[in-house]
């Protein structure tokens, strides 16, 4: 065994990477967006203060509170379903049900423009609609593993004591529910209160949220101090939904700690009917949008074709808002992606190994800056780097490579999660019985950690990829017109009317939509099993 | 059916799928009354308790309690009790809470229910934990909590699913007789599941035995100790000797003796030699037979010697008896065997 020293010293070498990283490209931008609002004038305060905020901030709390509610009356019997009955294919809709959480924002904006011949685009129904269809995923995850470990034996209990179903649901099931139930909404809330893609792609410019204000303050009037604030308002709520996800969290675990699965196959013809309109519902919410999507791609004129595909390769005409083919714009992407999942994987790695070795406090304190880039949004994330790196020192705006970097912070909390418990289940005893075996520190590395730790990165790199094809939040803020990404270009053809650039960018939102969700594929085969709680 | 039976159930099947759990129950129990339902594991007693409470749908036959037809009735409006092996009380309440959910549901009850609440935690010696949260009760006091939620809303009958088995013996028989003092005190009827022959008979008033799906005999314990009918019921409750016998022309041996004319026909057939009519002797003995001690077992105020039998006695096999003594004899100690043969009973199967 290595002496105590160095093995402090190896910690704090080994956290020095990611230390630097988390330090430069998100602390300090953070800094800079604080700094920039003490730097307000008075027309600051009148922007501030005046209806069009008010009514963006107002906009934003009901459509946050709306979509929550609504997804979980959505997800409540979904999950129910998943958790107590046992059928063929549960585990595949388990999977499907997930699907749309990992889709890029944009595809989902895509999906909904139309749905079949309804226009409903532009309309609030299309970006409620949407974000039910995203975050969906969260309740039905979070809720039917945590159901299907409930005893029902309790329930009948109530049963027997003369409780109607109703009441069975009100008085047993919802509060045993409540911890999980309570830090889903809170997740939910979080989500569709920072919607950023979604609202900016589906309103029309007739509404916006606190998000897609900061986007247009900074991007579009150049008054970065307005957005600053913005931005900061943005932080406190979410801080504070992220605190109470969290403390609901940590009680959860206090509930119950039995694993064992009490679906039963559906026995009555009303079981198997209740069964049948939860997975319809499922159907519906989550279905349809894709199909229509897939649909809408394969769709130009009023005839079936592959055209809008065809049309990937051509170049850009004269009405194209785009600088460059589209295939060159894919292949941006995957390189911005490559590069960031490099990135993101190596310091994820090294900070996951930092968190796994450091103990007490200072643990909890680097588990919440680990964190902290998942709870501050992209769009902070674009609007900070976009302020940090254009002045000297570091006028690097019109450099390409902050957008792989953005993408690297984004994808690094993903990473530290998925990877820290792979290395959290490395057992001591393995190591000591392979020393005990005459295997020396080098050999112990090599035959114990080094596979589980090689794996952990593969996953980690692939959870990243996968952030980094999608992320458009940051990226709209970094992007520029000569070099896009798949994301932004789906935003410029979108925002140009025509047949041929919709029906492009319903062609590069299916092609965004298979490269995110083989991704996502491959990273669920190497783990070896379930998603954890995202 | 007679018209003071509370519950009478007919003909009674249920299963899961094409497999049949529960075969033609046929069961009366009156008001006041406690019946054990005894069985080995996978008997389908807890299926037969389940179709009952109304949580398992029967396949046929019919459930009547005080002469209505419930069969089809949803369980919470059957208003009968049940209480399980977990006890499975309600982790987000209090125990006062738990004890009270039964008359919450039950409408026109008013502010009588802390006073029920009081009353049921005095009952099964809980004062004063009403307030307490269920995480903080030992297993013991759990099941007590489960008992009182039970009793609360008065039910006229309850079910008991092997309500004690999750508990170390001491409690277990301290439990049971506290079971038993409330239930007589609250005038309520019982149905109890148990797998263990000494629980059943400590509990009931009759007991019935299962046996793949069916209910293969019903009775007082006494009448069940003293003749238990058939040799799986005999073996089952642990009842002293259960000894294969060869008979021919309707006579056989046993122990160097003829057995009564009247036990049964020709062929291999199964009799009950209780320890009674078995004695032991160290002097040989006329009418006896020449034995070997196996081993001795201390039961409390005698011991209980089992003793193989000299294989020298005609068409008996060679057989283990049971008999009681003063005093422990070292195993491989000769012994002269005597069978009291008129008390030997004849066993069906």
């Amino acid at each position: 065994m290595t002496g105590r020293g160095t093995s402090r010293r190896t910690t704090v070498l080994l956290g020095l990477v990611p230390a630097v990283f988390i330090g430069v490209f998100f602390l300090l931008p953070l800094a800079v967006i604080f700094g920039e609002t003490l730097a307000f004038s008075r027309s600051t305060v009148t922007t501030l203060t005046g209806s069009s905020v008010r009514s963006v901030v107002w906009f934003t709390t009901w459509q946050a509170t709306v979509s929550t509610a609504v997804t979980l009356v959505i997800g409540l019997p979904i999950a129910w379903a998943l958790a107590r009955f046992r059928f063929p294919g549960r585990q595949f809709v388990r999977a499907a049900v997930t699907v749309p959480f990992v889709l890029p924002t944009v595809v989902v904006a895509s999906a909904f423009t139309r749905i079949g011949s309804l226009q409903i685009g532009t309309s609030v129904w299309a970006i409620l609609w949407a974000h039910v269809f995203f975050n969906v995923a969260v309740v039905v995850r979070s809720l039917s593993g945590y159901w299907a470990r409930l005893d029902p034996a309790i329930e009948e209990q109530a049963r027997v004591l003369g409780a109607s179903p109703i009441i069975v649901f009100r008085r047993i099931t919802l509060p045993r529910l409540q911890p999980v139930l309570l830090s889903a909404a809170a997740i939910v809330f979080l989500f569709t209160f920072s919607s950023f893609g979604v609202v900016l792609l589906l309103s029309g410019g007739r509404r916006a949220t606190i998000e897609t204000e900061v986007w247009r303050y900074a991007t579009q009037r150049t008054e970065f101090d307005v957005a600053a604030v913005l931005a900061l308002m943005q932080l406190l709520v979410v801080g504070a939904m992220l605190w109470v996800a969290g403390r609901a969290g940590r009680k959860q675990r206090q509930v119950d700690g039995v694993t064992v699965d009490h679906g039963v196959a559906p026995a009555s013809w009303r079981q198997r009917t209740q069964l049948g309109a939860c997975l319809a519902l499922a159907l519906v919410v989550i279905g349809i949008p894709l199909v229509s999507l897939v649909g809408r791609s394969l769709r130009s004129g009023n005839a079936w074709s592959a055209n809008n595909y065809l049309r990937l390769f051509d170049d850009p005409g004269p009405s194209s808002p785009l600088a460059e083919p589209i295939w060159q714009i894919g292949a941006n992407s995957v390189w911005f992606a490559v590069l960031a999942s490099v990135l993101a994987a190596s310091t994820g790695l090294l900070a996951a190994i930092v968190l796994h070795r450091v103990r007490g406090r200072i643990a909890v304190f680097l588990d919440g800056l680990v964190l902290l880039p998942l709870g501050a949004s992209a769009v902070m994330l674009g609007l900070g780097l976009l302020l940090t790196f254009d002045t000297e020192p570091f006028d690097w705006r019109a450099s390409w490579f902050l957008i792989p970097v953005a993408h690297a912070l984004v994808g690094f909390p993903f990473v530290v999660r998925s990877v820290l418990p792979m290395i959290r289940n490395i057992e001591p005893g393995l190591r000591e019985a392979a020393a005990t075996l005459g295997a020396s520190p080098r050999q112990v590395w090599r035959s114990v950690d080094e596979p589980i730790v090689r794996r952990a990165f593969g996953v980690g790199a692939g959870f990243a990829f996968a952030v980094s094809v999608g992320e458009f939040g940051a990226t709209s803020f970094l992007a520029r017109p000569q070099r896009l990404t798949m994301p932004t270009a789906i935003f410029r053809l979108l925002g140009r009317p025509g047949a041929v650039t919709y029906g492009q960018a319903m062609a590069l939102s299916v092609v965004l939509m298979v490269v995110t969700a083989t991704a996502m594929l491959l990273i669920e085969r190497g783990r070896g099993g379930g998603v954890g709680d995202f | 059916m007679t018209s003071k039976d509370l519950l009478h159930v007919a003909g009674l099947c249920a299963g899961y799928g094409d497999n049949q759990v529960v075969s033609d129950v046929d069961l009366q129990v009156a008001p006041g009354e406690i019946v054990a339902i005894l069985g080995p594991s996978g008997c389908g007693k807890s299926t037969l308790l389940r179709s009952l409470v109304g949580l398992h749908q029967p396949t046929s036959g019919t459930v009547r309690l005080d002469g209505r037809d419930i069969t089809g009735v949803p369980v919470y409006q059957r208003r009968l009790g049940l209480m399980s092996q977990n006890g499975h009380l309600f982790p987000h309440l209090s125990v006062a809470d738990n004890v009270a959910f039964g008359l919450q549901m039950q409408a026109g009850q008013g502010g009588d229910i802390a006073d029920r609440v009081t009353s049921l935690l005095d009952l099964v010696s809980l004062s004063g934990f009403g307030p307490r949260t269920i995480d903080t009760l030992s297993g013991g006091q759990a099941q007590r909590v489960a008992l009182a939620r039970t009793l609360a809303p008065r039910p006229n009958l309850v079910l008991l699913d092997e309500p004690l088995s999750g508990l170390d013996r001491a409690l277990r028989d301290e439990l049971a007789q506290q079971m038993i003092g409330s239930l007589r005190h609250e005038g309520t009827a019982a149905i109890m599941v148990t797998h263990d022959p000494d629980e059943a008979f400590t509990v009931a008033d009759r007991v019935a035995i299962m046996d793949h799906g069916r209910l293969v005999t019903i009775a007082s314990p006494d009448v069940l100790r003293s003749n238990p009918g058939t040799s799986f019921v005999a073996r089952f409750l642990g009842l002293d000797a259960v000894v294969e016998v060869d008979f021919d022309h309707g006579s056989a041996m046993l122990a160097g003796k003829p057995l009564p004319i009247g036990l049964g026909g020709d062929g291999r057939r199964a009799v009950l030699v209780p320890t009674k009519a078995v004695e032991v002797s160290f002097e040989p003995t006329p009418g006896g037979c020449p034995g070997t001690v196996l081993r001795s077992r201390f039961l409390g105020d005698r011991y209980q010697v089992a003793v193989r039998l000299e294989s020298a006695t005609g068409t008996t096999q060679v057989e283990t008896l049971f008999a009681a003594v003063d005093k422990p004899l070292q195993p491989g100690h000769r012994v002269t065997v005597t069978v009291d043969t008129s008390l030997v009973l004849g066993l069906n199967g």
